[in-house]
């Protein structure tokens, strides 16, 4: 597991409207592990999985993936390297296309990466079986399937290329408890088999302290705090981590209401991005945006609060 | 009629059918419960399960679309019957909803002020212009909205999400309702936004006294909101009781494959308990108990007769007959 096989270093990415959606970001993905990205809408999440993906580049930064860095990379080896790093979406009803039966819409992603006719239908078969759906459903049109249903197809999708990192970008968030039970559980065995990586993006803590090895938060386009997902849910270091882990209801912990909203990321406060709604923030949080630091092994946090040893209690 | 004790809601075997000229759908299959003064019921269901159609129905909001059964009273005055001018003074008036989406339920081109004095000079609440202008800044005053000067001369798009929904809900409280129904108020919001929304509810109706009838999927909100809740499955009450013992020791066996779906720290990763298969279609509720078939405790019988909520505790009840005979030991 300790393996590199993705690796993201100093992303950026300003958009046209002046909204800097990710700022500074460095990340590591290790084969056959699941990373949780979380974090609230605007925080960067999902521009983050894009430019991991090669679906936009960033401003500067630099994504590496086995080895090899995506920018400048020409579209023919791109596409032979997606084949590798595939997507499950949130959406399916709009990720799917609704004129196309499931089965084909798998089978397009096999002939897109060189997969030949007669092996397409066989493989398509076996991975609607290993996902939960039936011969009879993998002829059926995307609406005739429920929310659950079309997910494990988006599933199956992304699994068809043996990939070795699939981004799930709040891709059980759509679905009522009941299912997203069945669709997480889905995914941690199909990781147990094929020791496939995941990047778990989503805005909903408990799942993503579930499914994940070692989470990373953000806030405002940059990680605040990353550590291994059972040591952030016991022992959350950075303010906004506290807060967002209170205000995650049913926890039964006090709760830290912030004040306020979102600061607009297009005007960002100076210093911490956080000290506007940070119940700890002092003067020295207007001048600078703090580096991540170790508060314990494996446990990263930016905020000037925490201290490089570990507190006890 | 006697007033001073019929409390603010009461729901007695609600039904709604929507009706096209093809088909009837029920949705609502004879839902019943009460709410008292300062007091909260949560109906905590999935996606089709009939929870929002349920609290729309009560405001009967669904005109000649729907076909609603049973009896709702509002402060012992029978809503069923009412003709629209007179249900028009209802709503907003004695019971207010505030909807999942607060940017859909605000005119997008006047300003908030003005859309929270027009509340109040159609309910006849203040009618003179400048009074009424400023009340609506109290009312955002009182909802939480830092500037509410500003605020109040701002149009919606020019709030955050959180701002809007107080918006909102101040227009919800304007005229003093004795209801108060959130259909989902905090879906739409981030989730330290939500803490706040949720805070400004139970504030608002200590401070009132409203009852407040609120809809969620989300079992955390129920929780924490606190108040009864009632566990809602293809249209029915399966479950209903003080949210603390409901969501803790669950009875109905629906209610208790959707607790152990919720991931929680502690259970190993791909271990999660699900309930298996998916929730019934809307239209397509099976016959007997709608949960039999994905129920791990049914019986043959369960097919057969759709069972009735009846007690199974002390202010409890729960529609399975495979739980009720023996209220068996609660491991709490």
């Amino acid at each position: 597991m300790s393996e590199e096989l993705l690796r993201a270093e100093g992303l950026t990415k300003t958009f046209g409207n002046g909204v800097r959606a990710v700022s500074d970001v460095s990340l590591t993905v290790h084969k056959g592990e699941t990373l949780g990205v979380v974090g609230e809408s605007g925080c960067g999440k999902s521009t983050t999985g894009k430019m991991l993906l090669g679906l936009l580049s960033p401003d500067s930064g630099a994504v590496t993936f086995d080895g090899e860095p995506l920018a400048g990379l020409s579209r023919a080896r791109l596409r032979a390297l997606r084949a590798r790093l595939q997507v499950v979406p949130q959406n399916p009803q709009t990720s799917l296309n609704p004129r196309l039966r499931v089965r084909q819409s798998i089978e397009f992603n096999l002939r897109a990466h060189g997969v030949e006719r007669g092996a397409r239908r066989p493989r398509v078969l076996e991975l609607l079986e290993r996902v939960g759906l039936t011969a009879a459903q993998a002829e059926r049109f995307p609406h005739e399937l429920s929310g659950g249903q079309l997910q494990r197809v988006a599933i199956a999708r992304a699994l068809a290329t043996a990939p070795d990192l699939v981004v799930c970008d709040e891709a059980v968030s759509a679905l009522d408890k009941s299912v997203q039970a069945q669709v997480l559980n889905l995914l941690a065995d199909l990781q147990a088999e094929t020791g496939v990586a995941f990047l778990f993006i989503s805005h909903d803590l408990a799942v993503v302290e579930h499914i994940s090895d070692r989470v990373a938060v953000m806030y405002l386009g940059r990680v605040v705090e990353l550590a291994p997902a059972r040591e952030l849910w016991a022992n959350p270091r950075h303010p906004y981590t506290q807060a967002l882990l209170s205000a995650t209801p049913g926890q039964g912990r006090e709760r830290i209401v912030l004040s306020g909203d979102l600061p607009n990321p297009a005007d960002p406060p100076s210093g911490c991005g956080f000290r506007t709604r940070c119940p700890v923030a002092e003067p020295a949080c207007t001048t600078e945006w703090p580096a991540l630091a170790e508060a314990a092994p494996g446990h990263r946090a930016a905020c000037v609060h925490v201290s490089p040893v570990p507190v006890a209690g | 009629m006697n007033a001073a004790v019929a409390p603010p809601l009461a729901v007695e075997d609600l039904t709604t059918t929507f009706v096209s000229r093809h088909r009837r759908i029920e949705v609502v299959r004879g839902v019943s419960f009460t709410i008292g003064r300062g007091e909260t019921m949560m109906l905590l269901g999935e996606s089709g399960s009939g929870k929002s159609v349920t609290a729309r129905s009560i405001m009967r909001l669904y005109g000649s679309a729907a076909e609603l059964g049973g009896s709702v009273r509002l402060s012992g005055r029978e809503l069923t019957g009412l003709a629209e001018p007179q249900l028009r003074d209802v709503r907003g008036g004695q019971i207010a909803l505030v909807p999942q989406d607060p940017t859909g339920a605000l005119d997008p081109l006047r300003r908030i002020g003005a859309q929270l004095a027009e509340t109040l000079a159609v309910h006849g609440v203040e009618r003179v212009k400048t009074a009424a202008r400023r009340r609506a800044e109290e009312l955002l005053a009182m909802v939480g909205i830092p500037d509410p000067k500003r605020v109040a001369g701002s149009y919606p798009h020019e709030l955050s999400g959180g701002m809007r929904q107080r918006a909102v809900i101040a227009i919800a409280v304007s005229c003093d309702p004795q209801v108060l129904i959130a259909d989902e108020p905090t879906t739409a919001l981030d989730v330290t936004v939500q803490a706040q929304i949720l805070e400004l509810i139970a504030d608002l109706q200590q401070r009132l006294g409203m009852a407040v009838l609120m809809v969620t999927h989300d079992v955390g909100v129920a929780a924490d909101f606190g108040g009864r809740v009632g566990v809602m499955y293809a249209g029915r009450l399966v479950e209903e009781g003080p949210a603390p013992q409901v969501l803790s020791a669950p009875r109905h066996p629906y209610t208790a494959g959707l607790l152990e779906s919720l991931p929680t720290p502690g259970v190993a990763r791909g271990a999660l308990h699900s309930i298996v298969g998916a929730p019934p279609a809307v239209g397509a509720f099976p016959d007997g108990c709608a949960f039999a078939p994905r129920c791990p405790r049914a019986r043959p019988s369960c097919t057969q007769a759709d069972p009735p909520l009846t007690p199974v505790a002390e202010g409890r009840s729960a529609a399975c007959p495979v739980v009720n005979p023996e209220p068996a030991s609660v491991v709490a």
